[in-house]
């Protein structure tokens, strides 16, 4: 029987996956992707804080029992290879620092950077253990050309302590392969990249053992000489699975990539490096947490009003430190200055040795133009707005000392108004009552009498009144008093009273100052 | 050619020497009386105001009123806020509003201390968000003062401390400083010092000082009455 050989690069016209189309596509369907790949080699090694200098090495276990998997850049210098026992390991670094591995810690580190990532494009995706995927085609106009963005991304993971392979092609899957096997690649059109792929070596893929001992055994070593092969023979030997990554890393089917959905609240804890009850230092600790914050909230467009500081203690329960803002806020100085007022006030029982950032709900940020001139010149170069003046005074005064007033619908004289949220409240527009003293005592002050007469250093001398005030029978507090306007010796004006009811007291309630 | 002196100093270009006091920024108080002793016929904007008391509750507060109401009500958003910080006792929002001053406009802080009054009245004027900022404080250092002057020249707003009456032996480096005394017939103003002015005395009718005069309001509780 003939078997009619058919090559794995199929003729142009089998490239189309859908006939020719008749309608013409969205602008989004046949806008050209380009992706790029991130993959973090050193990534179980880097999730754990280390000093300068510091061998670290990551155990856990392996087939030959545990075994030193991953070391640092320290480690390597003192000779420590991946696949030693831990016992070796000490012998040739005694200060090591040996955790285990921790795949969830990697985790969390590896939706830390896509978040991170989420800076430079709105399509991130996760590629565990080790690998992120941004689409940037449509970022480089904004970041100006690909080797701009490549610099940045590169800088910006070095800044964290990462070290990083990267690859650039228009298949997810090329580029993750790429960053894999040949760092450093850049193919940016489709038609160049079965010739960089094919170059690729087979061990270099993340193919299971199995697959690429299979392929070695039939003298296969890159990936150029599986494309060779028949479809048929190369799915039904070595798996569909395969044969279907082939196809979508030449691009044959598309890719649907799961997007990064970053989380909805911020949460980010630190260890400090040690225990730390230094003012100081705590507010230089909290820095990158606030920056975290910033970067997080410009990605999103958002603001927060609230956000929650916890200092964890190691017997101690936790300090708890909130900032309250009276408008969204999204900027790492503005939370940073906003701390230091709460930082002097507040006591440390005992040492601190991590610290906990929550931010609260995420809410639009207030569209602000900036004024060139006019501001400037009308306030006189002042930078803090009136919410940030209260959140500022709040800061050191506390939260129940920083108020606005308006006025109430009510006779009695200490009801007629209350306390509002400062600069954000409006006017309830409610009538005044006219001979109200400006300063009204918290609590009426009791005179002294002599003859019936109210007296202070002397005898009050009557001006007006009275003025019968008798309200508030619904709610228990009820009052029923003859107000007088009245002088001193001082000559101030006096807001007196005399109770209506009972012993007919005098009252001194507020001055007219 | 004969020209009288009033001619002559209505040329534009003639320069006079009581010009630098006009120039000062002002806001008019509300009581010709005290107009007439300030350089700039009004409180000085950008500087800082001193009111002194024998016995607080003598009428300072009714003082600042007229001035607190032109500035709060501009009718526009941009009017700016009025802080105040620590008064004695509580303000009371609805005498405040029978003056005209618009409740919405006002920030209202308690501080523990001289040191955080005077610390929250420097807050307030360096935001540049504030039109006028009043405090209270009692026993503070000339270098304290200078810098709350200081604060209020980087603004355009208006600072008033209020002292108690020997707080003037003190030198000071405020603009204006005054010494209040209620008396019989009102409230006797002694303008102690008065940078780009002079010295005086003035007396403000108790009628004029009565928080809602002049309003509409006013007007209608008499009709009330009756």
């Amino acid at each position: 029987m003939a078997v009619r050989q058919q090559s794995l690069i199929l003729p142009e016209r089998e490239l189309c996956l859908t006939p020719e189309p008749t309608v013409p596509l969205s602008q989004h369907a046949r806008r050209p992707r380009l992706w790029l790949a991130l993959r973090l080699p050193q990534l179980p090694v880097e999730v754990f804080p280390a000093a300068a200098g510091q061998a670290l090495a990551v155990v856990a276990n392996g087939t030959g029992g545990r075994c030193v998997q991953f070391c640092n850049l320290a480690a390597r210098r003192l000779g420590l290879r991946p696949g030693l026992t831990p016992g070796a390991a000490f012998v040739l670094a005694p200060d090591l620092h040996l955790p285990e591995r921790s795949p969830w810690r990697e985790q969390r580190l590896l939706q830390r950077l896509a978040d991170w990532a989420g800076q430079y494009t709105s399509l991130v995706s996760l590629e565990p253990p080790d690998g992120l995927l941004l689409e940037i085609q449509g970022s480089l106009r904004l970041f100006g050309g690909l080797g701009r963005l490549w610099q940045l991304l590169e800088q910006g993971l070095a800044s964290r302590g990462h070290r990083v392979d990267m690859a650039v092609a228009p298949t997810a899957q090329a580029a993750l392969w790429l960053a894999r096997g040949a760092p450093g690649s850049q193919v940016e059109k489709s038609h160049m990249l079965s010739g960089v792929l094919s170059r690729l070596s087979l061990q270099r893929l993340n193919w299971p053992q199995r697959v690429v001992k299979a392929l070695d055994e039939m003298g296969l070593r890159r990936l150029g000489d599986c494309l060779r092969l028949p479809r048929e023979g190369f799915a039904r030997r070595l798996g569909v699975e395969r044969l279907a990554e082939l196809d979508r890393a030449l691009g044959r089917i598309p890719e649907a990539r799961t997007a990064w959905v970053p989380a909805s609240r911020f949460s980010r804890s630190v260890d400090l490096p040690a225990e730390c009850q230094d003012r100081e230092r705590l507010m230089h600790a909290i820095r990158p947490l606030f920056e975290q914050l910033q970067r997080y909230l410009v990605v999103r467009q958002s603001g927060v009003q609230l956000v929650e500081l916890k200092l964890r203690h190691l017997r101690a329960p936790a300090s708890s430190i909130v900032l309250r803002l009276l408008s969204p806020a999204c900027r790492a100085e503005h939370f940073q200055a906003l701390l230091g007022g709460h930082m002097e006030r507040i006591e440390l029982p005992e040492p601190v040795v991590a610290l906990t950032l929550r931010a609260g709900r995420l809410l639009p940020l207030a569209a602000v133009s900036g004024d060139l001139l006019a501001s400037r010149q009308r306030m006189g170069g002042g930078e803090l707005s009136a919410g940030r003046l209260v959140e500022c005074l709040r800061a050191r005064l506390g939260r129940r000392a920083v108020y606005g007033v308006d006025l109430q619908a009510d006779h009695r004289p200490d009801r007629a108004w209350r306390r509002v949220e400062p600069v954000t409240s409006q006017d309830s527009g409610y009538f005044a009552q006219p001979d109200r003293p400006l300063w009204l005592l918290e609590s009426p002050t009791p005179l002294r009498q002599q003859q019936g007469w109210p007296w202070q250093e002397g005898r009050l001398r009557i001006q007006a009144g009275p003025e019968r005030i008798e309200s508030g029978w619904w709610d228990g507090a009820d009052i029923s008093r003859d107000y007088y306007l009245a002088r001193n010796a001082h000559q101030q004006w006096l807001w007196i009273y005399r109770e209506r009811q009972g012993a007919r007291r005098w009252y001194l309630h507020g001055l007219f100052a | 050619m004969s020209m009288d002196l009033e001619a002559l100093a209505a040329l534009p270009g003639v320069w006079r020497g009581g010009g630098a006091a006009t120039a000062l920024a002002a806001i008019a108080t509300g009581f010709t009386e005290l107009d007439d002793c300030l350089p700039g016929r009004g409180w000085p904007v950008g500087a800082l105001t001193e009111i002194c008391t024998q016995v607080p509750g003598s009428g300072e507060v009714s003082l600042v009123i007229p001035a607190l109401a032109a500035l709060s009500d501009g009718g526009t958003d941009d009017t700016g806020w009025i802080a105040w910080i620590s008064p004695p006792h509580a303000l009371y929002p609805p005498a405040l509003a029978a003056g005209g001053v618009r409740l919405s406009r006002l920030l209202m802080a308690q501080a523990a201390d001289t040191t955080d009054v005077l610390w929250g009245m420097e807050q307030a004027l360096r935001s540049g968000s504030c039109r006028a900022v009043l405090g209270w404080a009692d026993k503070t250092s000339e270098r304290s003062l200078r810098r709350l002057q200081l604060a209020a020249e980087s603004t355009r707003a208006w600072a008033v401390l209020y002292r108690p009456a020997h707080c003037l032996e003190q030198a000071s480096p405020a603009a204006l400083r005054l010494r209040l005394t209620a008396v019989a017939e009102g409230l006797e103003i002694d303008v102690r010092k008065n940078r780009g002015g002079r010295p005086g005395r003035c007396r403000i009718p108790q009628e004029a000082l009565r928080a809602d005069r002049g309003r509409p309001r006013r007007a209608e509780a008499q009709i009330v009455k009756k």
